[in-house]
Order: C-alpha cells, then sequence, then structure tokens
C-alpha cells in the first residue's frame, strides 16, 4: 500500500508568527496509506478538526509539510487536485446541502469539475446508490431525517470519487438508527470501493470499528495502534479524558473476578461468544 | 403532587393548510419533584415538539398541561410565569450566549424576573457551582471558553432562575466522553441536592440507562413505551424497529440468551450486566 497522506513534522497555530499562544498541532508525524480505515480519538481541544483540515488543504502547516499523494499542501498549484482526492463530511449536514433537490447536490461537485453531463448523471446514480439513497433522488434534502441528510452529503463528496474521505463527527447529531446507518455506509465503502477513511468521533465504540486508533492529546499523536491494543490501555484513555468501550470495560471486568475471557475485545459478538465458550469451558454444554 | 402534568395532549402543526402534520397524539405523563424523566425518540417522532408544551411554547390543540395543578392556557396572559417555573434548554444551547461575561450571561433569566441584585449574585454563583465551574470563570468571555464549558454556563443560565423542573435537549450532543460524564454528573447532583426534575432527550441509550428512572418512548407523535428503565428496555425487538436502540450491555445479555442461556436481560448498566453475569458464573457452581 501506498502512502496518500504524509505529514512530517507537522506544526499548526492560527497567525503563527504574532501568535504567542501554543502551538494547536505539535509535531504531528503520521502515514495514511491507501485503503486504510483510520479513527482519530481526543477530547475537545486536543486538535484532531485542526489536523483533519490539512488532509486536504483547508489549512497548511505553519511548519512542517504535508503531502497528499507526494504534491505538497502548502503549493497553491496542487490543491485543486489535492480538493479532489480527499473529501470531507462535517458534523452538521445542513451545513453542507446547498440544493433543494437531493441529485441536484450529489451533482454540485462532479459538475464543478467540469465533467459530461453524461457522466455526472452516473456518477449521481452510482453515489447515491452507494449510500442507499437512490429512492429519495428527486427529494428535498431539507425533509430528509439527520441520517438521511448526513449519507446525501457523503453522496456529495463520493460522486467526486475521491481516494479518501474524512468524516469530522459525522454522527455526533442524528439519532441511533441515523448512527448505525451512516456507520454501516462508512464501513461499506471502505470494505466494497476501497476508500481511505479517516473518522473523527467522539464514540469509542464507533472508532472500534476501524483498522486503526490514533489518540491524539495536546497537539501531538500519543497512541497509534490496532483498536483491540488501543482500548487495553485504559490508564491512557482515561488520562485523555477518553472512555473505555463498554464492552472492553466489561470483559475486563469479568476477567477481574477470575472469568476467563481473552482481551481485547471491542464488538458486542465477539464478547457474547467470548461468554458462552468460558460459561461452556466451566460447565461442558449447555 | 405532580408539577407537570400533561392530560392526552395533541398538536398539529400547520391546522387547516396543506402542510398540515400531526406531531402529538394523546400524550399524558406526569412528572413529580425530584423526578428524572428520559425521552427518547427517533428524529421526527415529535421529542422537541412535545418539550415546547411543558413550558407553553406550543399550545395544545387539544388536552391539557398542568403546572401545579393548574391549566396553564386559562389564562394565556400569565404564560411568562409558567415560562419562570419550567427550565428549557434547547439543543447546542451554547449558540444562544450573547452577553461579554460568564456571569453577565447566567445573570440574564434573574434580571428578567425582576429580582435584586443580591439575590441574582447569589444565584449566579449558585449556578456556576452546580455545573461544576469556579468562580474564576465569573469574569471569563465565554466565547473564549472550550464547547464544553460554553455549554455548561448556557445550562447554569437556566438554572439560576430557579426552575421547578430543568428540562434539557439532548445536552450531551457533540460533547467529549469526559465532557459528557462530567455534564450528566454535575445534572444528577443539582437534582440531588435541590430536588428539582429533570427531564432530559437523548440519543444515547447507555446515557438513558445509567441515570434516568423513567423512560418515554415517542413514534410518529403516539406514546410507545412508557415505564421504568429495564421495563422499557425489555422491548428490544421493537425499539430497534422504531430506529431505536437497547444499550449495549442489555445487547450482550440478550446474544447469550440468544444462545440458550437462562439470563435476566433486564440489566441496563454496566454493573447490573456484571452482577448478572457473575450470577450466571456462580450459579452453576452449586448445581
Amino acid at each position: 500500500m501506498s502512502a496518500l497522506i504524509e505529514t512530517k513534522n507537522l506544526h499548526f497555530q492560527y497567525l503563527h508568527h504574532q501568535s504567542q499562544n501554543e502551538w494547536i498541532l505539535n509535531g504531528i508525524d503520521l502515514t495514511i496509506r491507501n485503503g486504510e480505515f483510520i479513527a482519530i480519538l481526543g477530547s475537545n481541544g486536543c486538535g484532531k478538526s485542526t489536523l483533519a483540515k490539512h488532509f486536504n488543504a483547508l489549512l497548511t502547516p505553519s511548519d512542517g509539510t504535508v503531502l497528499v499523494n507526494g504534491r505538497d499542501t502548502n503549493d497553491e498549484k496542487n490543491q485543486f487536485e489535492i480538493r479532489k482526492t480527499i473529501g470531507m463530511v462535517f458534523q452538521n449536514p445542513d451545513n453542507q446541502l446547498i440544493s433543494t433537490i437531493v441529485e441536484e447536490d450529489v451533482a454540485f461537485a462532479p459538475e464543478n469539475l467540469g465533467i459530461a453531463p453524461s457522466e455526472i448523471r452516473s456518477r449521481v446514480n452510482w453515489a447515491l446508490d452507494a449510500v442507499d439513497m437512490l429512492d429519495y433522488k428527486r427529494h428535498t434534502p431539507f425533509k430528509l431525517s439527520g441520517g438521511q441528510k448526513q449519507r446525501v452529503a457523503i453522496a456529495g463528496i463520493l460522486a467526486m470519487r475521491p481516494q479518501c474521505i474524512v468524516l469530522d463527527e459525522p454522527t455526533s447529531m442524528l439519532d441511533p438508527k441515523g448512527r448505525s446507518d451512516v456507520m454501516k455506509t462508512i464501513c461499506r465503502l471502505n470494505r466494497e470501493l476501497g476508500i481511505t477513511i479517516v473518522l473523527i468521533t467522539h464514540h469509542m465504540e464507533e472508532a472500534a470499528r476501524a483498522k486503526r486508533v490514533i489518540l491524539m492529546d495536546q497537539g501531538q499523536i500519543a497512541s497509534d495502534d490496532m483498536p483491540e491494543n488501543t482500548f487495553e490501555q485504559i490508564e491512557l484513555l482515561k488520562k485523555l479524558k477518553l472512555d473505555v468501550p463498554q464492552i472492553t470495560e466489561l470483559t475486563h471486568r469479568m476477567r477481574q473476578q477470575g472469568i476467563l475471557i481473552p482481551k481485547r475485545m471491542v464488538q458486542i459478538d465477539q464478547c457474547v461468544d467470548a461468554l458462552a465458550a468460558a460459561l461452556e469451558e466451566r460447565y461442558g454444554h449447555y | 403532587m405532580a408539577i407537570i402534568e400533561l392530560r392526552t395532549i395533541s398538536f398539529r402543526y400547520g391546522a387547516g393548510t396543506p402542510f398540515e402534520k400531526q406531531a402529538l397524539q394523546n400524550i399524558s405523563l406526569s412528572v413529580d419533584r425530584g423526578d428524572f424523566i428520559g425521552i427518547i425518540g427517533h428524529t421526527g417522532s415529535g421529542k422537541s415538539t412535545l418539550i415546547r408544551h411543558f413550558n407553553g411554547l406550543l399550545r395544545p390543540d387539544s388536552g391539557q398541561v398542568l403546572v401545579n395543578n393548574e391549566d396553564i392556557w386559562k389564562n394565556p396572559r400569565q404564560i411568562r410565569s409558567v415560562r419562570f417555573q419550567i427550565g428549557l434548554v434547547f439543543q447546542y444551547p451554547e449558540t444562544q450566549i450573547f452577553e461579554d461575561t460568564v456571569a453577565q450571561d447566567i445573570a440574564y433569566g434573574p434580571k428578567n424576573m425582576g429580582l435584586d441584585q443580591e439575590t441574582i449574585n447569589q444565584r449566579v454563583l449558585e449556578a456556576l457551582h452546580f455545573v461544576g465551574l469556579d468562580d474564576s470563570y465569573l469574569d471569563r468571555n465565554p466565547f473564549r471558553m472550550s464547547g464544553g464549558e460554553m455549554r455548561r454556563v448556557a445550562i447554569a443560565g437556566v438554572m439560576a432562575m430557579k426552575p421547578a423542573v430543568l428540562v434539557l435537549d439532548e445536552p450531551t450532543a457533540g460533547l467529549d466522553p469526559e465532557g459528557r460524564r462530567n455534564l450528566l454528573k454535575h445534572l444528577e447532583q443539582y437534582r440531588r441536592k435541590t430536588n428539582t426534575a429533570i427531564i432530559m432527550v437523548s440519543h444515547s441509550m447507555e446515557d438513558i440507562a445509567e441515570h434516568v428512572q423513567r423512560v418515554l418512548v415517542l413514534d410518529k407523535g403516539k406514546t410507545a413505551f412508557e415505564g421504568s428503565v429495564p421495563s422499557v428496555f425489555a422491548h428490544a425487538d421493537e425499539l430497534m424497529q422504531l430506529g431505536l436502540d437497547v444499550p449495549q450491555m442489555t445487547k450482550v445479555l440478550l446474544g447469550l440468551k440468544a444462545k440458550g442461556y437462562s439470563v435476566d436481560t433486564s440489566a441496563v448498566t454496566m454493573d447490573q450486566a456484571e452482577h448478572e453475569l457473575l450470577r450466571l458464573f456462580e450459579r452453576k457452581d452449586h448445581e
């Protein structure tokens, strides 16, 4: 897998020449490869969103470099190409939807890329299908539920055919159904279309579905590992004002009570299987 | 005696227009002092419409809203006094902050109640402490604080009016895990100290499971379920059909039950689930 995004010694502060403040990003070295599914966790104000905005040149480094497919984000000539490669989805879908018809909204980006109308049509249909919203093509986005709006916003990004989608707390305004639909969509885009996903979230359970979890603290990377390992670091998580997923904590408590359950549990079905196995081991078949 | 009582209220938006929409249908609810009640339902199920009835921002088409046993719409001119008794905190309340200092912002509500300056100052301090902020915040500019701090200042502004009921619409949305824990902890302490009833709308089943005593589940403007937390989450399948969820701990127990283990699935919090699982492991020792 080749490097898609590479940050080297990335430092950032707004108006850093005049500012006395500490760095918001304080030396980030990070390599994101094609096809990865990464979650970024951290308390409010740790620099997660600021980092994400560097991935598609919405912000550029005060010091250090960010390369996207080898192109420097600091060079304005590269920015158009970079923003086609890396799409962003934000917390509130209402801020991202601009048109009164779903399909027009999704067509906005490809229209701006100067793509032929017939190609735009096929891309819009494909993108809406990928997020399971094709039936709502002719609807107005403003009457959709939060989860549906967010999926339309994702389709709008997909229609540019980006290599990577960065999602900044995409589910924090959604109800449980909306949240689970959006998460399913994100996982499918990664698995079936090979799109690189960078997911910023406050929900430990969502982060547990990624393949790699990055913990941030005061503008630096505090941990970069598989979720199964990350969530075993209970002390570190508490120090960073984060949570342990409930499943991990439950299995941890069970182990303390002398029940043999493997470490590194993050998913509900894993946990149920392990508990059943432990019960069986102790007492034979039920 | 109930502080708020809803008696079969119904409400339509845009009545008599082509956009008429039945938003609430025959909702009844009774809230006592010191209650902690959760309201859940998917987007568009009527939660926000419902809480706007508690303090008379909306008037039901039929049914009654009683505050301290009196119909709040009996004398519509006095509706303002109801708003001091029932404090409403909207979603993302930090967007409603407008004063230059924290103290001024929290004082805005009590000032409008016509209280004297000394009482106002005292209430501001008290409310600030209820949300877990110290005196050093008083002169700070709220716009230079973190999102979580701003949220707490906004909530303190409503607490300073000393309402009998505090209604919050998704108070923890967008906060980080510690911010969420912190806010919920302080709400709980506030409820215990002041015996104020709290009504909380939330999308987090875990928060509901951990904190509230009773749950009202709305679906298409009707009451789908109402009752104690375990009794409501016992309807796991139905809740999922309504676009809702059950707490993760309940799911683990339901998973074991589906595998044929005789397990009590009424646990909703981590402590309860741990207890039930240990029981399952130990009981077999004695067989």
